[in-house]
């Protein structure tokens, strides 16, 4: 289980799910750049969607590895975050598009010791947004349609499972704990030959008292936070091959079936969670 | 684990006091303006100038550098020069991981020597019918595979996007990450290289052949195994012993039994027989090229040309004359069809099963079963399109787990593959069953029953 390889014949799925609510224009420091949330979720989720093109590169062009579908959710609807009116779109059609392309500059240790500014660009398939309200359960039920239509497609009976990110910091509005917790199960009961699909809710601070808490392997480790605790109940457990990662990232790492969820999580943990939550990527050929 | 390409690209555009010993690095940029980054399974390769010339750097996966170590380490010592120049550079590159933590990484510099890529070689001297050149690449070729056969060099994974080929008609191989040396797998690399032979021989003795095989995808080492017996055949009518062996040797997998030894043998008889063949072999007469194509699926291919959808086998010969405006794959014997707005159900000799006069058809080849819409009633149908039953249905869902989410008379329930009730249809809505559960809607309220149709408890 879950070690399927990823190959044009055998592709894997990503959906990232976006809250584009009105707190979501807070703003957040990510490196020594400050900016908003939404900005700072869109420039993580547009650097996973960058690794994935460019690991899709071959000498002859951008090969179909995975199918990658973006939602936003805000005011009372979820919209395909690529523009258009398409939620998934193939890796050689990300490659294609002409995006915007943005600078930020980042603050390195070399190893002489000296500090430095570094240039980075990224490109942005996702525009950030932040307006109005939090319909999670929308945004998590146009999830379940879209990987249940895809884990349902025979040519992708035998994949890696689709891995599905919620990204959000704050609580639905359009729903109770039930209706997502009923949700949040008939996405983790989605499933190919190689296991069922993964659920990882990403929830980000602007600044907290509370320290965050990454893939946390019992919901002792939330305290009594009933937000973080109904994450934890709604995120997937994950796989024994994201074991080694999850233990390197966390301080002291504790011991069970870590939970696929982050609660309280800056930018940088952010970036983390979503490189250990697509460590798939490593299994394409 | 291979580093992440975005921290390569960041110290590949911010070198400086990022590499131990290459000073003055620029990355060589695209027509986008972007570097050029090209990946594979094992390793990420961004394109560099260093001291004027032209490399590319290589992050390998974790797992492949003890032996990239050791293969550059011999293809220096060796001098062998089929193999293009590569150093090995340990803890050179200073990447920092997404936490924003650096760390030195091992590179590979591998240079790009002059020339052009195998494929467009090809495609420039086959398309022109120019066979001198090809001629003198396949004998080059040939002594390449003998001389890393005595050196005891590996490649693994020869194919043409990773040859370069040189002045004077000399492949270079340029994926040098995927050799191994001196390891007791020198006959590793045995099969894809007997294709590749016999293909560059193929485009030698008849140039406009090997472009058809390659318009037909018949040069990719999946569909290659299809043109064998036609090759045997061409070998044996043009008493070439060698091409005959090889070919059988192919078609049996019996290329690494043969040993690498074997295959140098044969090849080395093949560069005395490079000359035009007669019209010989329905290979020779190509069908004309297809448009759109799907998947080979249970031997055969959905191609469509001029608008209208067939199939054909894996030598690209029609399977039947029957045309359509749609076609599906083919899965355990049967495909949908439809001639305009109307569906039906074929077998592999389109034979119709179904008639083309369905709204709509969906075949679960798994479960043996076909669901037919007509009128917008729908119907359960077994393999050979007989109703199951004299039942119709308001909406029929997917089966599984052997049932089947049924809607009539505006409530929901469940059938068996048989069209019998097994869950009586008590439900506002039904959805499909996964891992032996199934969510319905029961008085205004969502929750999910066992197969029994027992509810969870709240």
């Amino acid at each position: 289980m879950y070690s399927a390889k990823i190959t044009r014949a055998n592709p894997s799925a990503f959906i990232i799910l976006i809250d584009q609510s009105g707190s979501m224009d807070e703003s957040v420091v990510f490196d020594s750049n400050t900016m908003p949330k939404a900005e700072a979720v869109a420039l993580m989720a547009n650097m996973l969607i960058g690794e994935i093109v460019n690991r899709s590169r071959r000498e002859e062009g951008v090969r179909d590895y995975f199918h990658i579908a973006a939602a936003g959710y805000s005011d009372d609807k979820v919209y395909p975050a690529f523009g258009g009116s398409q939620y998934f779109v193939s890796t050689s059609q990300l490659a294609g598009m002409d995006v915007r392309r943005a600078r930020y500059t980042r603050e390195r240790a070399l190893p002489t010791g000296e500090n430095v500014m570094m240039v980075i660009e990224h490109k942005f398939w996702i525009e950030p947004q932040s307006r109005s309200n939090t319909p999670m359960y929308q945004a998590l039920d146009k999830a379940h349609e879209l990987a249940r239509k895809w884990c349902d497609d025979p040519a992708h009976s035998l994949s890696y499972p689709p891995i599905i990110f919620n990204i959000t910091d704050g609580e639905a509005s359009d729903a109770d704990d039930t209706a997502l917790m009923q949700i949040a199960e008939k996405i983790k009961s989605l499933a190919t030959a190689d296991g069922n699909a993964l659920l990882i809710n990403i929830h980000i601070a602007a600044d907290s008292e509370m320290p965050p808490t990454l893939f946390p392997a019992t919901a002792e480790e939330l305290g009594n936070a009933a937000h973080a605790r109904l994450l934890y109940e709604m995120s997937s457990p994950m796989p024994e091959r994201y074991s080694a990662d999850i233990v390197r990232l966390r301080t002291p790492a504790g011991r069970g079936t870590f939970r696929g969820m982050s609660y309280n999580c800056s930018p940088a943990d952010m970036l983390a969670m979503i490189d250990i939550g697509s460590i798939s990527i490593n299994l394409m050929q | 684990m291979k580093p992440a390409v975005n921290s390569i690209l960041e110290a590949v555009a911010n070198p400086t006091g990022r590499f131990r010993t290459l000073d003055n690095l620029y990355a060589i940029t695209g027509e986008d303006g972007q570097p050029i980054v090209t990946s594979s399974s094992a390793a990420v390769g961004v394109r560099v100038e260093w001291r004027g010339k032209e490399y590319i750097m290589k992050f390998l996966d974790e797992s492949h550098a003890p032996d990239a170590r050791r293969v550059a380490a011999a293809i220096e010592t060796m001098r062998v020069s089929w193999l293009a120049p590569s150093i090995y550079l340990e803890s050179q590159v200073w990447l920092f991981d997404n936490r924003g933590e650096g760390a030195w990484h091992d590179i590979v510099l591998q240079e790009i020597p002059p020339g052009k890529s195998l494929v467009d070689y090809l495609q420039a001297h086959a398309s022109s019918g120019d066979r001198e050149p090809l001629a003198k690449l396949f004998r080059n070729f040939c002594d390449m595979a003998a001389c890393l056969g005595v050196a005891g060099i590996a490649h693994n994974k020869i194919r043409p996007q990773g040859i370069i080929v040189c002045d004077g008609a000399y492949p270079t191989l340029i994926d040098n990450e995927r050799v191994t040396v001196g390891s007791g797998n020198v006959d590793a690399d045995d099969e894809p290289l007997s294709i590749l032979a016999v293909l560059l021989f193929i485009a030698a003795c008849r140039p406009e052949l090997f472009l058809s095989l390659r318009q037909r995808r018949l040069n990719q080492p999946a569909n290659f195994r299809s043109i064998i017996p036609d090759l045997i055949t061409i070998a044996r009518e043009t008493d070439n012993l060698a091409l005959e062996l090889i070919s059988e040797g192919l078609l049996q997998c019996k290329t690494t039994i043969m040993g690498r030894v074997g295959v140098i043998r044969l090849l080395t008889l093949l560069k005395d027989k490079i000359e035009p063949w007669k019209e010989l072999s329905s290979l020779l007469n190509p069908e004309p090229f297809w448009e759109a194509s799907g998947p080979m699926s249970d031997t055969l291919r959905a191609v469509m040309r001029s608008g209208k959808w067939s199939y054909v086998d894996r030598s690209g010969k029609s399977v039947f004359a029957a045309e359509y405006d749609y076609a599906d794959d083919f899965f355990e014997g049967r495909a949908v069809v439809s001639c305009g707005s109307d569906y039906g159900l074929i077998d592999r000799k389109g034979d119709t099963i179904m008639p083309i006069v369905f709204e709509q058809v969906r075949w679960y080849g798994r479960e043996g079963i076909a669901i037919a819409v007509y009128e917008g009633k729908y119907t359960l149908h077994n393999r050979g399109g007989a109703k199951v039953c004299d039942k119709e249905w308001d909406w029929l869902g997917d089966p599984g787990e052997g049932l089947i989410a049924a809607a009539k008379d505006g409530k929901y329930g469940y059938i068996a593959y048989d069209g019998s009730t097994t869950i009586e249809f008590r439900f506002t809505n039904a959805y499909d069953f996964r891992n032996g559960r199934a969510v319905v809607e029961l008085g205004g309220k969502e929750t999910s029953i066992d197969t029994a149709g027992v509810c969870a408890a709240n």
